[in-house]
């Protein structure tokens, strides 16, 4: 089918035309005629389409032969067009229609191919898709398994796989809806039962449970806490297909769905690996925990291939490791069930005593616990609906051998359902701060709560699920310790009356042996082991024996709430003695049913394969959530052992129950020993801490919050020494901080067993905060530093965590400093260097500068980029830059201060000297004329010394004669000039007295001549100049100054011959006319001259021109 | 391998003087690092210090080179430079000579430079200065010895020495096998 375009067409053409003419190459079957027209109405231009259905050839054909051809008066124009847009919807909207209905269709037949090849036989979809569905928690847990499974099988590709099980997810649903009815029925019975039992959660669980609605507002609800556990569930092979599914689930949970797995798959992504990253060293273990298992999981199911080991060891081993292993959980599990209790578990059990009481009253929501717990009994919902099926499967199941596989995958799926309600429980107590207050409460509570708990808990039918939730240690165990001593006796005490009287009795011994160990520890273990044991247990033979049983037991429970609860840790007894108690097993089964997700239904169904894909996703629900982790650890431990003791106790309890009881005794003791022993350590540790928690607690003071908790922790026996910042860690830090820690070395201690390596909690993680952020001594300092690089290298592993002992100490570090410098080789070669630049010195006549400091100037010059230079008033270098206006003042203040005292100092001085110098008079006078005949032989360049002793001497005679020019008349000007210079300069006269030596020697060689010139001249004044060379020697003493202005001023004296001489030049000695007279007697011997001279010329002029 | 004694350090920091004269201390105290004279088979070794610890390892007699000769000693304990202490001569050296192109494979045959291959001459150049040659694109070709001062340079005549020559990078190949 092609659509045509053509173009050029006349305006009268007619549909029918081009139907026949078209209809030549194919057939048309439709045709459009499109008509442009232009303002006016009148036709511009008209083309059609024309839908036919040509062959390519024939396409060809007509192209060649009518394109470009006129008819009717156009040229027509053959175009291929595109297709119209209204087909192409309808043809998109088939194609989607079709892929929606084809991929499930297809999905579901190759799952159950691949499930065929594996060895799954009456692998029921059904069973799958509870576990499918988006909305619960479990769906991802049951993608992830089916994943495995192929890759196991490696059939089809993963991708395909979980795409097709993303695209029958739908169906699956609807399938469900569809079957519902029987299933239905069984959660309305399960309600009805639990609702009058008082068990909040499971009764708003089935309420929802049945109805498609209720299931989705409790995902709703939980979608805040879910997204770390979806996260942990779906790899992200799954999560894009997740993501499609959910779209495709528009109708019912879009938003939610979508939210959540979104949600889901980008803030946990992102947050985990960092959190792996930054707290491997224990601060929050739980997360990283998970994370670290979780990747070999999906990828290999490592927990899986473990437990699977595990079990064929145990099988293997038999009994006795079957009581030590048990030993090793029960140790295991009490420990963490301890903590647990402590700390979420408590805050159960503060909501549960007050929901249980109100679970009476109906569904009173409890919220955040109500909703998870809601989520969880959806779940277990699509559980019951499978477990019609499941029991079918079981029966085909016991044929074959893979019954123990069957009670190991029922016993985990146990396990996971309940890992799943801790994780979200987790969840919340981490982002809400309800829970930590609650866990404190849990903490201190249970104690005093118990007694109101135990009435609860005879009320509530909730106990079997605590009782499930403390067997995997998860949650409930704090309710499970009072719940579970309630719940012994309860059991014991109504266990007989159902249980046969074989079975009672051998009840009654071991509820007598459980009662022994009266401590809430004990009771937890017990609970755990017993539990984990008992579900596994009782599942299958439940399903073995008798589905009617389950109704029976359906009822039972309706009746009588404890008996649920009391069932659970009979059936833990009773299993594994009596297997063949029907009763017990229905009983049991009902909780477990209620509790086990779809992974249960798929386990029966699929026995051997879903028993691995249980195992699976037990192991990775484990790690999904801490406590769970270690509840679940050690319930697979006890699963291990249950699996490989449990189908031995169904045959031989039937054959001997009397050795079980022995077995379970045996067990029993055991595990009060183990208790006892971690009891022990647990006491040994604390003293231990309680020293070094008080410096954690003095940290922890700063900040005091209200908690009512406070009044809890005073009752506990740990002294609330730590006030932590916020009410969680204040909880954890009273209730439990030195239990925490004691329990997290236990675990150390513990790990050995290999299962408990990431048992790590939130106790931990927060116990181990604080130690995250204290600033740890031994990383400060250089060493400190090294210390770092070192420990960056092993990362957070606390195992290789520095302590100060690695501490390098900090002389050695400064001895190696030093070394460097001074190594002896370097040492010499310094020393050479000196040596050549000092023989270098002395080739170059040069002053080198030292060594040293020439390094340190050449390193200095290092370029700096002026332009980048940023004045930095820190660095003293950069004072160059500044200017400096204070200092100067400074300096011209103390300098004036100087002056003037100078100034007052100098006269003093002066006048000393003046004084002496007087006294003296005639004698420096009569000296001063010998010194200067001396001095006028002796030529001046040669001895300063003489000079500076004369200069003294001269002095001397200066200032007598300075002092005399007042008193002499003679030369009264220059002296009064003269007198005033020398008053005024006398104090200077000291400081001169060098310098002008030097200058007198120049002034005074000059002088001597010229006075002497002068005074040969005229002797009459003698003394005068006398006492003139006096003055210039006095002035030539004193100042240099004076000289200069001497000769200037008086370089003519007074009398000086030179001016009455020259005057002389210029007048006429003798008179005019003498001189006219005398001129004429020579002008006529000038004539005669003259007249012979010319005749003698001309004579001769004559005799040359003869000649 | 020794260090110098103090007189040969004497004589060769003479020689070096002529061509460098104070700048020999920034062979001596360098400040990239410490480095050293050496005498090796009467040849001077500059040597930067790591070098010098290597060289340790390795025995008298099997040591053929190490670091930069600078030159030798002659048997009358007179010393010589070597063309391969041009590198570190011609950075720091105070008196140039520039030969033009066409003399310039005269000089690097080993003749001296004529009055008529003498393209520029630092002024104030006294005779028998030493002098570090280049061609006119500033490369360094050896060294030699003023023959006349640079006044008279421009006096004299075309065909007349105005530097001797002492070493060029020609030696690299004509004396290869005594040049270590």
């Amino acid at each position: 089918m092609k659509r045509l375009y053509i173009g050029g067409l006349s305006h009268t053409i007619s549909q029918k035309d081009l139907r026949d003419r078209f209809g030549k190459f194919g057939e048309v079957s439709d045709v459009e005629i499109i008509t442009r027209k232009d303002e006016s109405g009148s036709p511009l231009k008209t083309f059609a389409y024309v839908n036919i259905n040509i062959s390519d050839s024939d396409y060809k054909r007509c192209v060649t032969v009518l394109n470009k051809s006129k008819w009717k008066g156009g040229t027509l124009q053959i175009e291929l067009a595109k297709e119209s847009f209204l087909h192409r919807l309808a043809e998109e909207r088939q194609r989607a229609a079709e892929k929606i209905q084809t991929p499930k269709i297809d999905a579901k037949e190759k799952v159950l191919e691949s499930l065929k090849a594996a060895g799954v036989e009456d692998f029921h979809m059904k069973a799958a898709v509870p576990g499918t569905e988006i909305p619960g928690h479990k769906n991802w847990v049951h993608c992830h398994n089916i994943k495995k499974l192929e890759t196991e099988d490696g059939f089809t590709p993963v991708s395909k796989l979980t795409w097709h099980i993303d695209g029958g997810d739908d169906e699956i649903s609807k399938r469900r809806r569809g079957e519902f009815p029987p299933q239905k029925k069984r959660p309305t019975k399960t309600k009805k039962s639990l609702d009058p039992s008082t068990i909040p959660y499971s009764a708003t669980a089935h309420e929802r449970g049945p109805t498609v609605q209720n299931r989705d507002s409790a995902p709703c609800l939980l979608q805040s806490r879910k997204p770390p556990v979806c996260v942990l569930d779906s790899d992200a092979d799954s999560e894009d297909e997740l993501r499609m599914l959910v779209a495709q689930e528009l109708s019912r949970n879009h938003k939610p769905v979508t939210t959540e797995d979104e949600g889901n798959l980008e803030v946990v992504g992102d947050d985990f690996v960092v959190k792996s990253n930054m707290f491997w060293g224990g601060g929050e273990s739980g997360i990283i925990a998970q994370l670290g298992l979780r990747p070999p999981e999906s990828d290999e199911e490592y927990d899986s291939a473990d437990t699977d080991e595990i079990l064929t060891q145990n099988k293997n081993s038999g009994k006795a490791e079957d009581l030590t292993e048990t030993g090793t959980g029960s140790n295991k599990s009490p420990v963490k069930s301890k903590k647990i209790d402590g700390k979420k578990p408590a805050i159960k059990n503060n909501q549960t005593p007050t929901e249980s009481e109100s679970d009476n009253d109906a569904e009173s929501s409890s919220e955040s616990t109500d909703s998870d717990y809601e989520a969880m009994m959806g779940n277990c919902h699509r559980m019951e609906l499978s477990l019609a099926e499941l029991e079918d499967l079981v029966k085909n199941m016991e044929d074959k051998e893979s019954d123990d596989d069957a009670k190991a995958g029922p016993s985990k799926m146990p396990k996971l359902s309940p890992v799943h309600e801790t994780g979200p429980q987790r969840a919340q107590s981490k982002k809400t701060g309800i829970t930590p207050e609650d866990i404190l409460a849990s903490l201190f509570g249970p104690d005093e709560d118990k007694e109101v708990k135990k009435k609860k808990d005879k009320k509530s039918c909730l106990p079997a699920f605590v009782g499930t939730k403390d067997l995997f240690g998860s949650i409930a165990i704090p309710t499970g310790l009072k719940r579970a001593a309630e719940n012994v006796n309860y059991e014991f005490g109504e266990e007989p009356k159902r249980l046969k009287p074989g079975l009672k009795t051998l009840e009654d011994e071991e509820s007598s042996s459980a009662q022994v160990p009266t401590l809430n520890e004990k009771d937890t273990k017990v609970h755990m082991d017993c539990s984990s044991d008992e579900m596994e247990m009782t599942q299958e033979p439940k399903k073995l024996i008798s589905k009617p049983s389950s109704s029976l037991k359906v009822n039972d429970r309706r009746l009588s709430v404890p008996k649920h609860p009391t069932s659970l840790p009979k059936t833990k007894h009773s299993p594994r003695s009596n297997s063949s108690s029907d009763e017990e097993e229905e009983e049991q089964i009902v909780p477990l049913e209620s509790k086990t997700s779809n992974a249960q239904e798929r386990c029966a169904s699929d026995s051997s394969g879903s028993t691995e894909e249980s195992e699976t996703s037990s192991g990775e629900e484990e790690e999904k959530s801490n406590k769970p982790e270690a509840a679940s650890k050690p319930s697979s431990k006890q699963i291990n052992e249950n699996t490989a003791s449990g189908p031995k106790p169904f045959q031989q309890s039937v054959l001997d129950p009397v050795k079980q009881q022995q077995d379970n005794q045996k067990r029993l003791a055991a595990l009060e020993q183990r208790q006892k022993e971690s009891e022990q350590q647990k006491k040994l540790i604390q003293g231990a801490l309680s020293k070094v928690d008080l410096p954690n607690a003095n940290k922890g003071k700063h900040i005091v919050f209200d908690s009512d908790d406070e009044v809890n922790n005073d009752s506990e026996n740990t002294t609330p020494q730590k006030v932590s910042l916020f009410d969680e860690d204040s909880d954890e830090d009273d209730g439990s901080g030195s239990e925490e820690k004691q329990d997290l070395r236990e675990k150390e201690l513990k790990k050995a067993g290999g299962s408990k390596l990431f048992d790590s909690s939130e106790d931990e993680d927060d116990g181990t905060e604080e130690d995250h952020f204290k600033i740890k001594p031994q990383f400060e300092g250089k060493a400190g530093q090294k210390l770092m690089e070192l420990q960056s290298r092993f990362g957070t592993d606390p195992r290789f965590q520095m302590d100060a002992k690695f501490l390098e100490s900090d002389e050695e570090g400064q001895e190696q400093d030093i070394e460097p410098l001074q190594t002896p080789g370097e040492q010499e070669l310094v020393e050479e260097k000196k040596k050549n630049l000092s023989i270098l010195q002395s080739v170059l006549n040069v002053s080198i500068q030292p060594s040293d400091a020439s390094k340190g100037a050449t390193k200095g010059k290092i370029f700096k980029d002026i332009s980048a230079l940023h004045y930095d008033p820190s660095s003293e270098t950069h004072a160059a830059f500044e200017t400096k206006t204070d200092t100067p003042k400074k300096e011209s203040k103390a300098e004036r201060r100087k002056k003037r005292e100078e100034a007052k100092k100098l006269p003093e001085v002066s006048k000393d000297i003046y004084y002496d110098v007087t006294t003296d008079l005639k004698e420096a006078f009569g000296t001063v004329k010998e010194i200067q005949n001396e001095k006028k032989e002796v030529s001046w360049d040669q001895d300063d010394d003489e000079t500076k002793e004369e200069a003294p001497q001269e002095d001397m005679p200066a200032f007598s004669f300075s002092s005399n020019q007042e008193s002499e008349p003679s030369s009264g000007f220059k002296f009064s000039f003269f007198g005033d210079d020398a008053v005024t300069k006398t104090p200077t006269t000291d400081e001169y007295k060098v310098e002008t030596i030097k200058g007198a020697k120049v002034a005074w060689q000059v002088d001597p001549r010229f006075q002497d010139s002068s005074s040969e001249e005229e002797e009459e004044e003698e003394d005068a100049e006398e006492e003139k060379e006096e003055k210039e020697e006095a002035a030539l003493v004193t100042t240099t100054e004076q000289p200069a202005p001497k000769k200037k001023f008086f370089f003519f004296f007074e009398d000086d011959i030179r001016l009455k001489e020259g005057p002389r030049m210029f007048c006429r000695r003798e008179k005019l006319e003498d001189q006219r007279e005398a001129w004429e007697e020579k002008r006529k011997e000038l004539r005669e001259d003259y007249r012979k001279k010319h005749k003698d010329a001309k004579r001769r002029f004559k005799m040359t021109t003869k000649t | 391998m020794r260090p110098l004694t103090d007189e040969e350090t004497k004589t060769m920091f003479e020689k070096l003087s002529k061509y460098i004269g104070e700048n020999i201390k920034l062979l001596v105290d360098r400040p990239d690092g410490t480095y050293c004279f050496r005498l090796h088979h009467d040849r001077v070794y500059y040597i930067s210090e790591k070098i010098l610890k290597l060289a340790t390892n390795i025995s008298r007699d099997k040591l053929v080179s190490v670091g930069t000769c600078f030159g030798k000693f002659t048997k009358t304990h007179k010393f010589r430079l070597h063309i391969t202490a041009l590198d570190f001569l011609a950075p720091y050296a105070k008196y140039k000579v520039w030969v033009k192109p066409g003399a310039e494979q005269s000089f690097l045959y080993g003749n001296h430079i004529m009055k008529s291959g003498l393209g520029r001459i630092t002024e104030n150049t006294a005779q028998y200065q030493g002098v570090v040659v280049y061609s006119m694109a500033d490369v360094p070709l050896g060294f030699g010895v003023a023959a006349k001062t640079t006044q008279e340079c421009r006096k004299v005549d075309p065909m007349a020495i105005v530097v001797f020559h002492q070493a060029d990078v020609g030696e690299y190949i004509r004396n290869e096998d005594t040049l270590t």
